[in-house]
């Protein structure tokens, strides 16, 4: 769990950062945010779903 | 002469470049020169909490003399040194000095500390190209 929770926090605060530096405006930054941390939720989900089949 | 009086011209303002070292030097206080409380706030709290949550997860800072530990311990070593002086102060006060590998989450710890380092590198950038006016 709480690798899981450090994942998500990592996650979070990576979005925050991309999402003032990469876009302008509120409403792109916080569009761009979520997308940043959806992606690396997913990639990070997929990628621990894929190991735990490799022995 | 007039070549030279342009390219003085385009050269970056002073500022920037004390910008680029404050932001460096003091995550977020390059934004907070140039007035962005907000942004100073938000980018420099998110290299500080970074750091500081590679620190509670057992992470450790390297430094160029563990040249022993592989080359790429330089790599990690330039990347923890973006965070300026949090990692000269932590240095000093020997805070993250050594490798706590009986802990789980170490390994997310430098982790962490890299990337604080490195994200702190992209703020002092951000806040040299505010200063010479390539972004707003």
């Amino acid at each position: 769990m709480k690798h899981l929770l450090a994942m998500t926090f990592f996650a979070a605060l990576i979005a925050v950062a991309f999402g003032i530096l990469g876009r302008e405006g509120t409403r792109e930054r916080t569009r761009y945010g979520l997308k940043i941390f959806l992606e690396f939720m997913g990639v990070g989900l997929g990628i621990a779903w894929l190991l735990y089949w490799i022995p | 002469m007039a070549e030279t009086t342009n390219s003085l011209e385009s050269m970056p303002p002073a500022s920037a470049w004390i910008a680029a070292l404050a932001g460096w030097l003091l995550p977020g206080a390059g934004h907070l020169l140039q007035g962005r409380a907000w942004r100073a706030l938000l980018l420099g709290g998110v290299v500080w909490l970074m750091f500081w949550s590679g620190v509670s997860l057992g992470g450790h800072l390297y430094s160029f003399s563990e040249g022993e530990a592989g080359l790429l311990s330089y790599v990690f070593a330039f990347c923890d040194l973006g965070t300026g002086a949090l990692y000269f102060v932590s240095k000093a006060a020997g805070v993250a000095l050594t490798e706590q590998p009986r802990l789980p989450t170490s390994e997310y710890g430098n982790v962490f500390l890299m990337v604080a380092g490195l994200l702190n590198f992209l703020l002092s950038l951000d806040a040299f190209d505010i200063s010479a006016g390539r972004k707003h």
